[in-house]
């Protein structure tokens, strides 16, 4: 760790500080206006946040760094993944733990499946066109959105139960929270430290932060990049289901989660510095801090979610003023 | 041949004023006569739909399917000017905003929160912020920018000084004041923020247009902007312009208006287009860089033309609240769907062409009007092919055929014989290629017609729509990459090259033949 900030570029250093310092403002303010308790409770749901918008980030953040696809659709994969997995978790039998496994496997596989073909038989051949790749995601959203509407209703459904093991609560700043708020922030951080480890430890990784650079150098090289495609976009695809199953048993499914969180991870990898992996997950913690303490300040003063609504839009305008290529970006 | 004919004919007229006279008004004729047959045909839209529906153009009852269409036809061109504005952005300029519905629903929005809520104090208070804005510019634009800050904002400060001091504002000045609100918006974001490049500058805009997005739909804002009912100016709209579709002829009159501002819009964008300025912009589009290098100051055109776009925008929007049948202003004109609405015109019409995006749009737009006014069964198969298993299953075919291509490719050379790539080796690969996705299709849908039970079940197109659009929009994305009208015109070009080179290749022969 030590190594890595000392080999940080200045412009990351600033960076660095900023978020620090950007933290520490939101904290004070937290704690000047709503107590310790409260305040506690809201970096509590807003690291929760943050991780639920980081599942969804991570794939987009991936998918854009190495294939320079802004996708659309990833709001989409969250949607059929959580829809699927309602499905599966309804219909398998078995005690609380078997199904919501079923529903986790095949939700992410089902969505993976529809990544790769996505992949390989429609956005392959639009490498050399940009613009058509971002339309052409936004238009599989649409359609995506529209079949699961067809197939499983407008109706939004009720949370499920999460597994037996989770399902018991315990008390944190004053107020009791189920298990399973431990168990998705938890799962954040172990996908956060698997992407990083996969990223930088293994050969794969190696040869998609090489691809990220210069793909046709890695071509050169006699690695089959357009493999390495199809894999990151199905790491991508699944990354993003496997937030929506989580999302379940805490809030349900609705037909509007694919795009609300969709705006939010674009406005996480616009912060964080395109392509940027570290930039991705941190700026999705601050989203999620900024979103929920933007939530209890319009609570308690507004009378009305303006702020709440606004304000993660507002620090993206903000940081992109001030740093035009996000906070851990590639200089142009 | 027409040309020639009339060409040969001027050349016979003695006298020179008179012959250069007749030459260019025979060019101007011959070179616009296709707009200018839409223009007559647009203009005697309601009595051609009148005719043939046997209704009138002026009911004396408010209904009849020409009154009906008359406001249909007004929405779709001001929605075709929208596309226009977006494709002077998107096409001739290569800048992808994603928060041109800000400028779409800021006309209506300004102009009649400032009708109901108008009083003297506001002069003052817009000065200052213009000040501020001046003050802003002036720290972050650069030195040629700052010449087109200052001339605009002079302008703006000029026209406020023309409001009325007291009592109430027409809705013509609080109109003026929309326009001039919505050139100061598209002038500071566009000095701020054009430096950014491509997919950021795309986001930044999307995110300032969410934000007014949200703050038009949340309540604490209701008394000024009826949150998500949306804002109602029925009371404020002046007389004039209060279209209703009764027998003293106002929506005719209206719509007669339309067609006038459409046909202003389009003349104005293609005059953009081919003075200097929009050279230069065609010049950014295919390489910042290069223009950049010639000592062209980019930033300077590029916000030029956001300008231009995001007034023609501001404009059209406020026609297109106007043309509402509710007289309602609704948040949602500030939403996404405003910008990817014109965005899929350009791109269905054809980027970067002049006619496309409104061509696209009168199609889409009174196509659905029209689908959606009628109930299909499947049984019947009149709207078969649009269904929804029909698509789904060409989707999946298609998508099955990219993915497996190179074993098809294999398994066709192992059928065919594999060979040199001969014009008949080419036509059997493209005839077996088209076979295996014409039976994959069809297998799909047979267990499609299997699986489905509900066959004789009755589809609303209302339903189907938005399916069937975003269908459309990936073929199109990828069989017709340059739009209709791209599309066409290369075809176009590519017959005019080859009648060119055999009329090259047939003087050659002739010219070898004469020689001893």
């Amino acid at each position: 760790m030590h190594s890595y900030f000392a080999h940080l570029s200045p412009q990351h250093r600033r960076s660095w500080l900023l978020v620090v310092a950007y933290v520490a403002v939101l904290l004070t303010i937290s704690l000047a206006d709503f107590g310790a308790n409260t305040a506690g409770q809201t970096m509590f749901r807003g690291v929760l946040l943050g991780m639920l918008i980081f599942l969804v980030a991570s794939g987009l953040s991936l998918i854009f760094g190495l294939l320079d696809v802004l996708n659309f659709a990833q709001g989409a994969f969250l949607l059929i993944g959580a829809y699927v997995g309602y499905d599966v978790y309804l219909r398998v039998d078995g005690s609380a733990d078997v199904r919501f496994l079923a529903a986790i496997i095949s939700g992410v596989v089902f969505v993976a499946l529809i990544g790769a073909i996505m992949e390989m038989g429609l956005i392959r051949p639009l490498y050399a066109r940009p613009v058509f790749q971002l339309v052409l995601t936004f238009g599989l959203g649409a359609i995506f959105l529209d079949l699961v509407e067809r197939y499983y209703g407008a109706d939004p459904k009720q949370p499920l139960a999460p597994p037996s093991l989770l399902n018991s609560n315990f008390s944190l700043f004053g107020q009791s929270l189920s298990y399973y708020r431990l168990f998705i922030i938890v799962l954040g951080i172990v996908m956060m430290i698997g992407v990083f480890l996969l990223l930088n430890r293994t050969r794969i990784g190696i040869i998609i932060r090489a691809g990220v650079q210069d793909p046709e150098m890695v071509q050169a090289l006699g690695i089959n990049v357009w493999r390495v495609f199809t894999l990151v976009f199905v790491l991508g695809a699944g990354l993003a289901a496997l937030g929506g199953i989580a999302l379940i048993p805490y809030q349900g499914a609705t037909l509007g989660m694919g795009n609300q969180f969709l705006i939010l991870a674009i406005v996480v990898i616009v912060i964080g510095g395109m392509g940027s992996f570290e930039g991705t997950a941190i700026a999705s913690i601050i989203v999620g801090l900024t979103r929920a303490v933007a939530e209890q300040l319009s609570l308690a003063h507004f009378n009305a979610p303006v702020l709440a609504e606004t304000s993660v839009l507002l620090l993206m305008i903000a940081v992109l003023l001030v740093q035009p290529n996000g906070l851990f970006g590639r200089g142009e | 041949m027409v040309e020639r004919f009339v060409f040969a004919r001027i050349q016979r007229i003695p006298d020179s004023t008179l012959r250069g006279l007749a030459e260019r008004l025979a060019r101007l004729v011959l070179e616009n006569w296709f707009f200018a047959l839409v223009f007559v045909l647009l203009w005697r839209f309601p009595y051609i739909v009148a005719d043939l529906s046997g209704s009138q153009v002026k009911p004396s009852r408010p209904t009849g399917d020409s009154a009906f269409w008359q406001s249909e036809m007004a929405r779709a061109l001001t929605l075709a000017c929208l596309a226009m504005s977006y494709n002077l952005l998107f096409g001739f300029s290569g800048i992808v905003s994603f928060g041109h519905a800000l400028f779409f629903g800021a006309g209506g929005y300004v102009t009649f929160i400032l009708m109901g809520h108008y009083d003297a104090g506001l002069q003052h208070k817009a000065l200052v912020l213009v000040l501020l804005v001046a003050l802003g510019l002036a720290l972050f634009s650069r030195l040629r920018a700052r010449a087109l800050v200052v001339v605009t904002l002079s302008g703006v400060l000029l026209a406020l000084l023309l409001l009325p001091a007291e009592g109430a504002i027409s809705f013509w000045q609080a109109a003026a004041v929309a326009l001039l609100l919505s050139l100061i918006v598209s002038l500071t974001s566009g000095v701020v923020t054009l430096r950014v490049r491509g997919i950021y500058f795309a986001m930044f805009t999307l995110a300032l247009a969410e934000v007014f997005w949200v703050l038009a739909k949340s309540g604490t804002f209701r008394s000024y902007t009826g949150a998500e009912d949306g804002l109602a100016f029925r009371s404020l709209l002046p007389p004039a312009l209060n279209v209703t579709p009764t027998a003293d002829g106002s929506r005719l009159t209206m719509y007669h208006w339309t067609v006038v501002f459409f046909a202003i819009i389009f003349l104005a964008i293609r005059r953009y287009m081919s003075s200097p300025v929009g050279r230069v912009m065609l010049a950014i589009r295919d390489n910042e860089e290069r223009a950049q290098t010639i000592g062209y100051h980019t930033l300077f055109y590029k916000v030029l033309t956001m300008v231009f776009a995001g007034a023609i925008a501001t404009l059209s929007g406020l026609l297109f609240m106007i043309w509402a049948t509710d007289k309602i202003v609704h948040p949602d004109t500030l939403s996404l769907a405003y910008t990817v609405d014109p965005l899929l015109n350009t791109l269905i019409g054809g980027v970067g062409t002049l006619t496309g995006p409104v061509i696209a749009t009168l199609g889409l737009h009174l196509g659905e009007t029209y689908l959606r006014n009628e109930t299909f069964t499947l049984g019947t198969r009149v709207f078969g092919l649009l269904a929804v298993w029909q698509i789904i299953a060409l989707a999946i075919a298609g998508a099955l055929v990219g993915v497996f291509r190179h074993s098809l490719t294999r398994l066709g050379e192992r059928l065919i014989g594999a060979g040199p790539r001969t014009p008949r080796y080419e036509r059997l690969m493209l005839a077996y290629r088209g076979g295996v996705f014409v039976t994959l299709a069809a297998v799909l849908l047979l267990i499609g017609g299997q699986l489905r039970g509900e066959a004789e079940a009755v589809y609303n197109v209302a339903d189907l729509w938005d399916l069937f659009l975003g269908a459309l929009f990936v073929v199109v994305v990828m069989v017709l990459p340059h739009g209709i009208v791209g599309t066409w015109n290369r075809l176009w070009a590519t017959r005019r090259l080859r009648r060119l080179e055999r009329q090259m290749r047939q003087e050659r022969e002739a010219a070898g033949a004469s020689k001893p």
